[in-house]
């Protein structure tokens, strides 16, 4: 049924277009991802998409739920493959996608009302039936060899082994999507021009984790190119309900200093960005509750001439 | 002329400007109607009594309607002729009447008087006098909403400031604009006598930077002479002429919750208000006429001075018809107004001009489906009050009244601006309203037990 109340203009953006610039933007990035890990990162990736869309569809089919395609789908499979090793088979993506679509998805409400970003969920799905990929990230190249990511080494005294501008651009190992922040920044900056997302939120997570990470005594290149910081930073913090809400400077830096806390101290996990980013998820409510907005009038403002 | 920063929070810039500049170069024309159609309901909710019956012959600004409701005013007949009809139209849940006039073939003629050239002495009139004249005339807030004026005006609280409501931020509307242009200084002797009325210290025309000729005019008109008007311009911005932005903007005072302007030392009335105030006084001539625009997909748009009852479908043939006929056609302005009719042709359109219409627009035919809320926060970040709309939409949507309550969806000033920026094109608006209507009459309720 179409509407023909007031107001009678509205904005062109919608869901699906909105869905659709995360998509264009994530192009380069998934481009660089095959030129760096080689074909496995394009069925991988493919793998995921489809099974993300194709299970979304299926359930919205049986439960008699409406079925409209907004990209979203598409933009959680992309996502979660950009988390994955390009060494993780296709039988543990497909999977991830399952649990992020239809557990974390759907169960909760489907788009707009789950409580945690369901890529992110999808890579701690993996972590837990998967574990052995968790140290061991397939180094560039199409030959499959894996090894310790930058910070993992970083985080037990060895040495890097990688330039900075290897680091840049993304010839290092780690999951398929983070390693480039070249080409993620790229995306990001388009997005940030269509106004699609909060760039500042983005900016203050990054800078506060960089920031008590270099006082920890880590160098600060390596802590923004190393891992996945640009990803999660640019595309997964900036997920709606938590990069709009009124508090989202102090969600960003509580996000921040989560990550830092976790690679600083944590003894076996060298990354952290994927844990702050879900436990912000889920103390937004709390967080939230800290700031009381201006309603106009219910407590007048200074009368100013 | 001052200039000021934008001061409310929230609020859009719906288009490009684009829009008004299809009429607003456009000089107002006049035209007499065929056939006049005087609803008895002027504005929303208000009801007059019919004081003709079929047959009888009235003459131009002779009373024909008496206020029934508190929000009617007085209804006079805006042409010299013969009542046809009297039938029932209508208009929302209710039926009202609707008198049916055929226009004289000779109309008494319009005399240009001193009002609409020269500065006008006032002294001989007091406060008293002038509601007094308000309520003879019939003048209601031409905004929109068509508040009585004489109610407005007769409060006992100590006002400081009229605010004179230039702004015209709905998009297309350029009525106002060209009544500034073109009637400055009947507009200025109105606004003149609207801080007498009202017993302020001065009045503020306030306008909007896509305004500033208006302004600059206006300013000139006032030049030196000792008048307490003054003219200020404000960054373009919607709703900025909501009752309560214009005083945030104005004055940098917020009402309190559910307080009137008065309460804050204010009164808000519109440009075309202070017009029909100059008209009645000096010019002895009722509130029957107003200026409309039509516009949008018709093919000659235009502003109309034009009697009140004219028909919307000869307003439209003035313009040369339509040029789309998959249209949808708005009355009032494009945030705020209501669509009536989709799909028409010129000779379908019902309803006649009233004195709030302020705009009959007409749009490309796109109607908007809802989709799940993706809790982007948009419509929270527009908001003029600071509410959180999506959560009243889903409050109201669950029926939880209470909850709708405790998120102040009393304060929704229904400007639209949250279903505007809606990437899922959810009816948050409309749901916000419906949950401030709804708290308040269960807060009556309450108040009863």
């Amino acid at each position: 049924m179409k509407s023909y109340l007031n107001p009678h203009i509205r904005t062109p953006k919608s869901t699906k277009v909105i869905m659709r610039d995360v998509c264009v933007s994530l192009i380069p990035a998934f481009i660089g991802s095959v030129y760096f890990f080689g074909v496995g990162a394009f069925y991988l990736t493919l793998a995921c998409v489809a099974t993300c869309v194709a299970g979304e569809y299926a359930w919205q089919k049986l439960n008699h739920l409406p079925t409209t395609f907004d990209f979203s789908a598409v933009v959680t499979g992309i996502l979660l493959a950009f988390n994955l090793s390009s060494n993780t088979p296709v039988w543990v993506a497909v999977l991830a996608s399952l649990f992020s679509i239809i557990v974390v998805k759907q169960c909760f409400g489907g788009i707009g009302s789950n409580f945690a970003n369901p890529a992110l969920m999808g890579r701690l799905f993996v972590m837990f039936i998967y574990p052995s990929k968790l140290m061991n990230y397939a180094l560039p190249g199409v030959d499959g060899t894996s090894g310790a990511t930058v910070l993992s080494a970083v985080k037990h005294g060895e040495e890097i082994g990688y330039s900075v501008w290897d680091m840049f651009v993304g010839r290092i190992p780690g999951a398929l999507g983070e390693t480039s922040a070249l080409l993620l920044l790229l995306g990001f900056v388009y997005l940030a021009i269509r106004k699609d997302l909060n760039w500042i939120v983005s900016v203050v997570y990054i800078g506060t984790t960089t920031l008590v990470c270099s006082i920890a005594g880590v160098d600060p290149l390596v802590s923004l190119l190393g891992g996945g910081l640009i990803l999660g930073g640019c595309y997964m913090l900036t997920d709606y309900t938590l990069a709009t809400s009124r508090m989202n400077i102090v969600i960003a830096v509580v996000a921040g200093l989560i990550t830092a806390v976790i690679r600083i101290f944590s003894p076996t996990y060298p990354e952290g960005v994927c844990f702050a980013i879900l436990a912000v998820n889920v103390l937004l409510y709390y967080i939230e509750q800290l700031k009381k907005p201006h309603i106009y009038g219910v407590a007048p403002a200074k009368k100013a001439e | 002329m001052k200039h000021f920063e934008q001061r409310f929070p929230g609020g859009i810039h719906p288009t490009d400007g684009s829009d008004k500049a299809l009429t607003k170069a456009v000089p107002i024309q006049t035209f007499m109607p065929s056939v006049i159609e005087l609803s008895m309901s002027q504005s929303g909710g208000s009801i007059c009594e019919p004081l003709v019956a079929v047959g009888d012959h009235v003459e131009r600004g002779q009373l024909v309607g008496q206020p029934k409701n508190f929000t009617a005013v007085r209804l006079h007949a805006s042409v010299s002729g013969t009542v046809k009809e009297i039938r029932m139209e209508k208009k929302g849940p209710t039926e009202v009447p609707l008198l049916v006039i055929e226009p004289d073939k000779e109309q008494p003629p319009v005399e240009s008087l001193p009002y609409t050239r020269e500065w006008m002495d006032i002294r001989k009139f007091s406060r008293e006098k002038l509601i007094a004249l308000m309520e003879e005339g019939g003048i209601t807030g031409m905004g929109g909403a068509g508040f009585p004026s004489h109610v407005k005006y007769k409060t006992d609280k100590n006002i400081e400031y009229v605010l004179i409501n230039a702004c015209e931020c709905e998009s297309y509307l350029t009525c106002d604009h060209r009544m500034m242009m073109e009637h400055g200084m009947a507009i200025l002797n109105g606004v003149n006598l609207l801080v007498k009325a009202g017993g302020a210290k001065k009045a503020v025309i306030c306008t909007e930077d896509n305004k500033k000729s208006c302004a600059e005019y206006l300013q000139r008109l006032i030049g030196e002479e000792s008048v307490p008007i003054e003219v200020q311009v404000f960054p373009v911005k919607y709703p900025e002429g909501g009752e309560r932005q214009l005083i945030q903007a104005a004055t940098g005072r917020e009402l309190v919750a559910g307080g009137l302007p008065a309460d804050a030392g204010i009164i808000v009335s519109n440009v075309q208000t202070a017009k029909a105030m100059a008209d009645m006084v000096f010019g002895n001539t009722p509130c029957i006429s107003r200026c409309i625009t039509v516009t949008g997909l018709v093919r000659k748009p235009g502003n109309f001075l034009v009697p009140l009852g004219t028909q919307l479908r000869e307003l439209l043939k003035q313009c040369g018809g339509l040029a789309e006929l998959d249209n949808k056609v708005i009355l009032g302005g494009p945030m705020t107004g209501t669509c009536i009719g989709v799909q028409v042709k010129c000779d379908q359109l019902p309803q006649s001009v009233t004195k709030v219409s302020g705009g009959l627009i007409v749009l490309k035919n796109d109607g908007y489906e809802e989709s799940p809320c993706i809790r982007c926060g948009a419509c929270m970040k527009v908001c003029p009050a600071g509410l959180t709309p999506w959560k009243v939409d889903f409050a109201m949507r669950h029926g939880k009244i209470e909850l709708a309550h405790e998120l102040y969806a009393t304060e929704c000033i229904g400007c639209g601006c949250c279903s505007y920026v809606c990437p899922a094109k959810r009816e948050v608006s409309q749901n916000t309203v419906k949950a401030r209507n709804e708290v308040r009459a269960w807060l009556r309720e309450r108040g009863k037990k």
